[in-house]
């Protein structure tokens, strides 16, 4: 499944973060589980990605309301939310 | 006057819940758990639905269990090598304690007294050394570690303050600081477990002062880093699991307005020592903890846990404080937990096509830090590498990254040089 520009930029932003350099960004799937049993990311990158994410795209990630759990789900899932509510 | 019973025990959707409500159902729940003596595995995320089970299985006198880690081979793992007879989770705490209204007599809402002698928890350290190794805990050993925590934070004699944590409940830290402390010392507690900072600034908010933050390292640092905006003042703040920089200390406190401590601990001891980092840098043992030397190693006792060795090394002053002198080489300590880097090693090494392997620490010491790998394995891509040791190894302590190289600069005895790997490093650019 093929990524748009928005969620490659985000998946770049993981690799660099997440200390993934043995990941390509493009290797990626859009749909995949970001944490647990797909990229087998933990509450530690959790963290580093809100921040990544705040400073790149100007707001803050909520993880404790019901609403935003889907948000880390997956890269698709995370590159909509970022693009409903990014300011820069 | 003795308010301790109306005041709040957990805050929940900015709502206090009354200390003796929450036990009073509790205890309800704990009758449903009686008549069998099984341990039962809490492994709730929310911490009013954790507390309301912990409390339930301690009233019907059943231990419980908690895991290393919430990855689920290592509870598959626990489970099949215990007789666990019952597994609490948010919804089924959830479901069992709404519905038990029933009308009957009214259990004894209490806790058990600080004396009883009831099996109350096993915890584990985790299985990077190979099974995971169980340490038992009474609850009058509980309630003397939770009383000595309360005190060396300065909270005896101040009124109760209310609490957001940010650790799980289930590993030793975030046990006694954000569930027996609030049970046996009289403060409350946010019912939820705020993750990201904007989680945990609203969390802050919706409580009244006196506050108090029971967190570690990388969060502060990631909620000090993210913005300027004005965090609500917090009294108290507690930090464990990795080394708290004085300058990270300093900059909460300028941040939060109050106190930062630090606890040095494990599971195995718990919470023993403690220090303001802005202020000291040795560590005060707290009250009735020795130290001893003997072989080597550390030894060390107390009356809120049972006497063992400490995997660091103390350099104990005439004053009875010490300072840390770093630890065994062989133990890292990645996101909280304590690993061995040769279990590690002899885990990336039985990964089917690893021909050789070798673990590097952290490139520096830090709470964000990751192990990091070189592999030969000509037929294996770095990610199919990571996927064989899924299962194989607690998430934490997977190498990241893996690099692929052609071979390893091993001498004519099999031995990593130094100064070989360290020229190999940087000229992958990892060195640094």
């Amino acid at each position: 499944m093929s990524q748009s520009a928005l969620e490659r930029e985000v998946a770049e932003l993981m690799v660099e973060n997440l200390n993934l350099e043995d990941t390509a960004p493009e290797e990626i799937e859009p749909e995949a589980p970001l944490f647990g049993d797909g990229l087998g990311l933990d509450s530690i990158d959790a963290l580093e990605l809100a921040l990544a994410v705040s400073k790149r795209y100007g707001f803050q990630l909520r993880a404790d309301d019901p609403e935003n759990e889907r948000i880390f789900s997956s890269l698709r899932q995370l590159a909509a939310h970022i693009e409903a509510h990014r300011t820069n | 006057m003795n308010h301790r019973h109306a005041a709040p025990l957990l805050w929940r959707d900015g709502r206090p819940l009354p200390r003796d409500e929450v036990l009073a159902r509790a205890a309800r729940l704990g009758r449903r758990m009686a008549g069998d003596q099984a341990p039962v595995l809490n492994l709730c995320d929310r911490r009013d639905r954790f507390i309301t089970g912990f409390i339930a299985a301690l009233a019907a006198g059943r231990r419980t269990v908690l895991p290393p880690s919430p990855a689920a081979e290592v509870i598959a793992d626990l489970r099949s090598r215990l007789d666990i007879g019952l597994t609490l989770d948010d919804d089924w705490v959830g479901h069992h304690a709404a519905g038990n209204d029933e009308p009957g007599p009214t259990p004894p809402t209490g806790l058990p007294g600080d004396d009883d002698r009831r099996p109350a928890a096993t915890l584990y350290t985790s299985g990077s050394t190979g099974a995971p190794t169980p340490h038992e805990r009474r609850w009058d050993q509980f309630v003397q570690g939770a009383r000595l925590l309360n005190r060396a934070l300065g909270l005896a004699d101040r009124e109760p303050h209310h609490l957001v944590a940010t650790t799980p409940p289930q590993h030793m830290y975030g046990l006694e600081a954000s569930v027996l402390l609030p049970l046996v010392a009289g403060h409350s507690i946010h019912a939820g477990r705020p993750l990201l900072p904007e989680d945990l600034r609203s969390a802050l908010a919706q409580l009244p002062q006196p506050r108090g933050l029971i967190t570690t390292p990388l969060h502060l640092r990631t909620c000090l880093e993210e913005s300027e905006r004005a965090w609500p003042r917090v009294e108290v703040t507690v930090s464990a699991t990795a080394p708290l920089e004085p300058e990270l200390a300093a900059r909460a406190e300028a941040a939060l307005g109050g106190a930062v401590y630090e606890i040095y601990g494990s599971t195995e001891t718990g919470a023993m020592a403690w220090r303001r980092p802005t202020c000291e840098t040795l560590w005060s043992p707290m009250p009735g903890v020795r130290l001893a030397p003997a072989d080597g190693r550390w030894h060390a006792s107390g009356r809120h846990f049972p006497p063992c060795s400490l995997a660091d090394q103390l350099d104990l002053r005439d004053d009875g404080r010490f300072a840390l002198q770093g630890r065994d080489a062989d133990l890292v300590k990645i996101a909280g937990k304590r690993g061995s880097l040769s279990a590690i090693h002899q885990a990336l090494v039985s990964v089917p096509g690893v021909m050789d392997a070798v673990v590097l620490p952290p490139p520096r010491d830090g709470d964000r830090q990751r192990l990091r790998a070189l592999v030969v394995a000509p037929e294996r891509s770095p990610r199919q590498v990571r996927d064989g040791l899924r299962g194989r190894l607690d998430p934490a302590f997977i190498p990241r990254p893996i690099v692929p190289v052609a071979q390893l600069p091993r001498n004519e005895r099999g031995k990593l040089p130094a100064d070989a790997l360290q020229a190999l490093l940087e000229q992958l650019g990892m060195a640094p």
